[in-house]
């Protein structure tokens, strides 16, 4: 047991098909099929694929949104049946609260779990500091630009103090420039709480940037193709990102995934 | 005010103007219509002698009643409506058909049921009021942002969290509106009810004054409807825009 007491997330022969799926596929879609990894404490571990390999409904599957079809997710030593208590999710598409203001936003975990007014106001705070919005608490979404949105996002997960984040291409939506700003700043935050982070994105420098292990998926149903180990020194700068160490990185994964991507490009074109 | 909204309030101004002008015209052309000068005259006069009174609360009591059933039945079977797949399903299409049938046609039923009282009056101001609300509130419901309610889950939120924290807020603007909407549809609903078949009330005074011929009057009536429903529209709209700014907390 020695070896395994680090282990915080482990997704042991893990599948899923949906039934009645509808659509152009008729009948069931197989999404994801046996697929087996584990992620330590404090490690951040990106999962990259083409589109429509099942990313999003494995983070589902870990974060207890989705049941398995076969297989079995453990997160701290329990099977997950429901939403884990200690797993925070955040998602791609801007999910705040338009009526609500920043602190608001933050606090609103905390008000589901009945915290006290002033522990509450207390904890969003810190959040909101940490994720670097002190000063636009009492600002609306609205008033917030869309990178400063997906910060309150992270705050809001935070807020509730989790051991683990579930990020489901959270920067998916931003520009190119603003989307390499934010990773900086979550690897900041990363530094600072050390929490357990699965992060979903089909940005191969993304995943770069951000992990110490990306998680490469095949194309529909996702298996995984393998599992790349970014030995890049961190703290991560611009510098570290244009290496040749990371360019060889990025090739390795560009391969696999270029097989992978273009098997989707034909099934596209077969239909 | 900005140059173009400044245009736009000249040109309103400028078509109201109109519609005065085409009046004095149409007085000038059929001696029959008094000149808009006298009607405004014979509106503040009914509102002095306090005659118009007894008739405006009848309507408004008719009304209001009405359209708080109206309100009360729209939002708890739009939810039930908008919040379940089946139900929807299967009543939503009845729902429409009925929303399309001029509902005035049900009015000697209601006659029939309630008799010739307040009764009526008030079912038929709720029947026309309740689809906009219903309509409204389905679509609010329905167009809950699917991420949030995600959220919701992942954080493990009960129903009641749910309806509270994420569906009520969401649907508070579609609802309003569809109030608004219905609140228009809810008075034609007692007028109508009242030129048929009354004793008292707006509609019935209209009607009152067109027998005896009393143009006059009868313009006047019709003009202080104008007035009254035109200023508690505009109210709505300005709650509206309020709620539309999300400065409002809306938890309780």
């Amino acid at each position: 047991m020695e070896g395994h007491i680090n282990v915080l997330i482990e997704v042991r022969k893990l599948g899923k098909t949906f039934e009645d799926a509808g659509g152009n596929t008729g009948g069931s879609v197989e999404a994801i099929r046996m697929m087996d990894f584990k992620v330590r404490e404090g490690e951040f571990v990106s999962i990259v694929g083409p589109s429509g390999c099942g990313k999003s409904t494995l983070l589902d599957i870990i974060g207890g949104l989705e049941k398995p079809s076969t297989g079995e997710v453990i997160v701290e030593g329990e099977r997950v049946e429901s939403p884990h208590p200690k797993a925070a999710m955040v998602f791609q598409l801007v999910s705040v609260f338009p009526w609500r203001s920043a602190l608001a936003n933050v606090e609103f975990g905390l008000e589901l779990r009945k915290v006290p007014a002033k522990e509450r106001r207390a904890k969003a705070l810190e959040a909101l500091h940490l994720v670097g919005l002190k000063g636009f608490e009492a600002k609306y979404p609205s008033q917030l630009s869309g990178g400063m949105n997906q910060r309150l996002a992270i705050a809001r997960a935070l807020a509730l103090d989790p051991d683990i984040l579930l990020m489901d291409e959270p920067f998916g939506a931003l520009d190119e420039q603003t989307r390499f700003l934010m990773g900086l700043e979550l690897l900041r935050i990363w530094e600072a709480t050390r929490k357990t982070v699965v992060f979903i994105t089909h940005s191969i420098a993304e995943a770069i940037q951000l992990s110490d292990r990306v998680l490469v998926m095949s194309m529909r149903p996702g298996v995984i193709r393998e599992e790349i180990l970014v030995t890049l020194p961190r703290p991560r700068t611009i510098e570290t990102l244009t290496t040749e160490a990371c360019k060889e990185i990025e090739h390795r994964i560009w391969d696999i995934l270029k097989v992978e991507a273009l098997k989707g490009l034909t099934e596209h074109d077969a239909r | 005010m900005a140059a173009g909204s400044v245009r736009i309030r000249l040109i309103q101004a400028g078509a109201v103007a109109a519609v005065f002008a085409g009046f004095m015209a149409l007085s000038a052309a059929f001696p029959f219509f008094p000149p808009p000068a006298a009607v405004l005259k014979t509106t503040l006069g009914l509102l002095q002698t306090g005659e118009i009174y007894p008739h405006l609360l009848v309507t408004l009591y008719e009304t209001g009643v009405g359209f708080a059933i109206a309100i009360v039945l729209g939002i708890a079977i739009g939810l039930a409506l908008g919040g379940n797949r089946i139900i929807g399903e299967t009543f939503e299409p009845i729902i429409l058909a009925a929303y399309a049938v001029p509902k005035i046609i049900l009015l000697p039923i209601l006659l029939a049921i309630f008799g010739v009282g307040l009764e009526a009056k008030i079912a038929n101001a709720a029947i026309h009021g309740v689809f906009p609300v219903l309509l409204n509130t389905i679509v609010g419901v329905r167009e809950v942002n699917r991420t949030l309610l995600k959220l919701g889950r992942s954080m493990k939120a009960t129903r009641w969290q749910t309806f509270q924290k994420i569906v009520f807020p969401s649907t508070v603007l579609p609802v309003f509106t569809g109030i608004r909407i219905g609140l228009g549809f809810a008075v034609l609903g007692s007028l109508l009810a009242e030129l048929f078949e009354a004793q008292i009330g707006l509609g019935f005074l209209v009607v009152h004054f067109y027998n005896n011929a009393q143009i006059g009057e009868m313009l006047a009536v019709i003009l202080f409807v104008f007035i009254l429903t035109m200023s508690v529209n505009a109210l709505m709209m300005l709650i509206e825009r309020s709620l539309s700014r999300w400065r409002v907390t809306l938890t309780f």
